[in-house]
Order: structure tokens, then sequence, then C-alpha cells
């Protein structure tokens, strides 16, 4: 039994920022901290890493989550949110996450989107984890906007179909409000996988072997029960029995950094 | 300002908290809209506590057992839980009055916990219970008429069994928490009885409501009591995707709550409460 969450609101400039630190029993192992995926990808997966965060907790590591400025939890509009600030609210959480666990080896998990926070703040880490990363920010992008578009109108959220086709908010992207600054961000988003990385990498993902192509990187498989959100847009209960497991082999992952 | 409260059993919540001078008595508290974590659908939670909490009340949002951080099993029947929150809330604010619900399943859980809670003085029902009926056939059959020909013939063929209808069997009553037919009528007539207010608004994606008419048949001569506002908003979704729908919806729960509680705090003085994290690192 871990020991409860600790909820709490950080000060990073100005920015609040909403965060939960699972804690292990004893002194961490390690530390981990996530980078949330974004927009609808947040909340769906909320859940999936909070539950993640709660096994790792069981393996000794200690798990920093937090929400981006302008989204979720923390401060901020939505329209306020984009990668640049991502990346300085990760940078403030992993000053946090250090705070709290002495000299422990520190390792950046990002998640979908979340990579590109991720890999700016890598180097500051001993170890960078990246869970179905989004390698091409400009195609995500273009996925987005057209599922954005089929879901204005589906006949499933709209029941009245002559009305739905009307309508289109350009400022929007998923149900959020979106800023330029955001869009232009995913759009230039580097690949996160490419060129050397500054730390031992690992790459999480259904088919992780081929996202992990160059051999210096580690490649960890995950069951589709912990991939199949990313493709939907329904909440159902989270299988609990795959969080445990994945935790299982990212602890293990430790031994090899 | 937002603050984390604890609400016991490694449970806690937001609390959007007023300035002290502008504090009124009444209380929000937002439940889950199925299993999307507090912030609500599209952060909509968020956004809305954030409005409600500028006109003076403060608001929670917190997730209940199996849904976001909650991760341990419920140890309360909901009503109880609900309770305890009240006692939360009310050691650090001062409310004893409270606005329980949210959307869909939270609608329901509102609706439990006003029943059985006295200091429950309000219901935030977004797409409730409603029943079918013929007003809802008639409802139907409208939106059928401004549909194109394709669409008219894929429900005759539905209807006529020519294939399957999408989702057969299972309905609305099936997954909600209902009440027994018919029982909504004496509960809403007791919640009116004990002065409770309801906000009771209904989307054009809650596939069990399709007419306005559905909400008298439904609960009977107390829907018209003026305790009770109703609205339906036919060209809305149920999780109010668009962005000016959630601008709608949090512009109206405002008024309402400003047009139903606009009580204030008489003597405003220093609370202690079960705050755990007031401290910002």
């Amino acid at each position: 039994m871990n020991p409860p969450l600790q909820p709490q609101m950080l000060e990073a400039d100005g920015r609040r920022l909403f965060s939960v630190l699972h804690s292990p029993e004893g002194r961490p192992r390690a530390g981990v901290l996530m980078c949330a995926p974004i927009l609808h990808e947040h909340v769906r997966s909320y859940r999936l890493f909070a539950l993640l965060g709660d096994a790792l907790a069981s393996h000794g590591v200690a798990v920093l989550r937090f929400d981006y400025y302008g989204t979720g939890d923390s401060g901020g509009s939505d329209a306020e949110f984009d990668l640049d600030g991502a990346a300085s609210d990760a940078a403030r959480a992993l000053e946090i996450l250090r705070g709290r666990i002495g000299d422990a080896p520190v390792i950046v998990l990002g998640i979908r989107a979340g990579v590109f926070p991720a890999v700016r703040i890598a180097a500051q880490a001993q170890a960078l984890w990246l869970w179905q990363p989004i390698r091409d920010g400009r195609a995500y992008l273009a996925g987005l906007r057209q599922r954005d578009a089929d879901e204005r109108r589906s006949t499933r959220r709209y029941a009245l179909r002559a009305e739905a086709r009307q309508i289109d908010y350009p400022d929007s992207l998923m149900g959020f409000p979106c800023s330029d600054a955001l869009l232009v961000g995913l759009r230039e988003a580097p690949d996160p996988l490419s060129g050397a990385p500054p730390v031992p990498l690992a790459v999480c993902d259904r088919d992780a072997a081929a996202a992990a192509a160059p051999p210096t990187v580690t490649a960890l498989e995950l069951a589709p029960a912990l991939t199949e959100w990313a493709d939907q847009l329904e909440m159902y209960l989270q299988p609990v029995r795959p969080v445990q497991e994945v935790a299982g082999r990212l602890a293990a992952l430790l031994d090899t950094h | 300002m937002e603050e984390i409260l604890d609400l016991g059993d490694g449970l806690f919540g937001i609390l959007n908290l007023p300035p002290i001078t502008q504090r009124r008595r009444t209380a929000l508290v937002l439940f889950d809209a199925g299993f999307i974590h507090r912030v609500g659908p599209f952060r909509l939670h968020a956004r809305l506590a954030r409005a409600v909490a500028a006109e003076g009340y403060p608001v929670l949002r917190f997730d209940h057992p199996g849904v976001g951080d909650a991760l341990a099993l419920a140890t309360l029947p909901a009503v109880r839980a609900a309770a305890r929150i009240f006692d939360r809330i009310r050691a650090r604010t001062d409310c004893e009055r409270f606005v329980v619900g949210g959307i869909c399943s939270a609608a329901d859980q509102g609706w439990q916990v006003a029943l059985n809670e006295h200091r429950a003085g309000g219901i935030l029902m977004l797409d409730g219970l409603a029943r079918k009926g013929p007003w809802h056939v008639i409802g139907r059959l409208k939106r059928l008429a401004r549909e194109p020909f394709p669409r008219w013939l894929a429900a005759l063929r539905r209807h006529l069994r020519l294939r399957p209808p999408p989702q057969a069997g299972v309905t609305a009553e099936d997954v909600r928490d209902w009440p027994a037919p018919g029982v909504e009528r004496s509960q809403l007539a007791s919640l009116v009885a004990r002065d409770v207010e309801i906000f009771a608004l209904y989307t054009g994606g809650a596939a069990h409501f399709v007419h306005p008419r559905q909400f008298r048949a439904t609960y009977g001569a107390a829907a018209a009591s003026t305790r009770v506002q109703f609205a339906y908003w036919e060209h809305c979704d149920h999780m109010f995707y668009a962005e000016p729908d959630r601008q709608r919806l949090i512009a109206a729960v405002v008024d309402w709550m400003q047009a139903r509680f606009p009580d204030r705090t008489e003597r405003p003085r220093a609370t202690a409460g079960s705050l755990i994290r007031q401290d910002v690192v």
C-alpha cells in the first residue's frame, strides 16, 4: 500500500500548476516526471497514468504528474496553453521532483504529444522514456483537424445533422479552444527520435521495436489495453492488470540506464 | 483562488474559494461526468467553477472512487459520502447550503443526494432523468421530418426490422441510476415542498429526451413549480463539445445561481478547516 497521493499547487513564474506526487514507501530509487498528452488525450488518459503512477510507486519510484498551464486543474485559460509554456512548466516540475527525491536518478516520461516538452528538458534528466510518441507534429495536427471535423459533423454527437454541418469553430481543436502558438508549435515540432538522444532513451509503444529504430534506443512493447485509448473518444473503465505489468517492466528498465 | 481540500479516505477535491468578503452562503458541488475526471468534458467543470466562484459561490470539484485520481475503492455509500463532503466544505467556508449535480450520471447522483440530504438546496440537472412515451415518439418524428430522404429510408428499414437497430436493447434506463417509473413525480414534489431549487437542462445529444413536453409528462404537476427552471437546448450535444455551447451553459448556470441563491455571508470571520495544501511551492 503506497502512501496517499500528494496533490499540490506549484507556482512557476506566476503560473499556478496542479500536480500530484505518488510517493513510494521509504526512500525512492528513482523519480519519474510524466509529461501528459494534450487536448482530449489528456482527459482520455488521465486515469491510466494515475494508475501507472501508483503502480510505479509500488516499485519504489516517486512519480510526479502535473497539468500544463492552461490545461486541467492548472491556472490559465485554454488559449494560454502552448508547447513553449509546457516545456517551461515541465522544467519547473522537474526541479520540484528533484527536491523530493534527493540524489536518486530522474526519468522524464513524455506521453504522445507530451514528448515535445519532454525532449526539451531531457538533458536535465538521467533518461528519457517516450510513450506512444508523436513523431510528426504536422501530421498529428492534420489528423486532429480531420477528427475534429468528423466530430462536429457526427450524428452520434449532434442528432440534427443539418444543424451539425453548419458548426465550424476555427479556434478550437477537439473541443478545446486553442491558440495559434499551439498550432505553430505542433507543426514545427521536430521528431523526438531524430538526432542523438542526450540521455538513454526508451520507446514504449505497441510496435516499439519499429518505432525505436536506432539500436541505441530501448524498445518496450505495450499491450493493446494500454494503447487503444489514443484512438478512442469514449471513456471506459481502465483495466488495472496491464498497468501493473508494464510498471514492473518500466521499473526493470531503471537497472539498464 | 483554488485550493486542494482533503475529503478523507485518500480523496481530495479542488475548491474554488471566493474572497471571504464576497463569499455567499451556498456552495456548488460538481460530480464527475461519468468516467471523465473532475476537470469535466473539455475542461468545462474547471471553467464553470471559476465563473461561479467569481460571483461569490465556493465550488468543489472532486473525483469519485474509481475515477481520475481517486485510486481507492469507495468506503461509503454515495449519499453518506456527499454528506461528509458537505461537512468538509462547511468547515472551510461556513456554507450550509449546497447545490449538487452535473452532467448525465452526475445529475442522477445530485437527485439522489438532494432527496436524502437536507442541506442540498439545489440540483444542477444536465441531461437528467426523463421518461419516453408519446412525446418522445412525436419528438423523434419531428426530428426525422427535418432530415434528408436517405435517413427516412434508414429509419423505416430499422422500423421494419430489415436491419438491426444500433445498440439494440440498451436504453438510458438500463445504464442510469433512475427510480422506478413514476416515482420521480412524488420525488420532485417532495423536493419542491422542501424549497429545493432545480435547474433541469436537456440537450439535443440526450437520446432519451427529444421533445420539451417530455419534462412535464415525466415529472407531473410539480414540474410547473417556480422552484424548477427547465430548458431544452436542441442544437447542443450531450458533452458541450462546441465552445459557444460551453460559454452559454456557464452563463446560464451563473445566472441561475445568482437568481436562486442570492444570499451572502452575513458576518465574515476567519475559518479553519481541513485544507491540506494551501501552501504553494
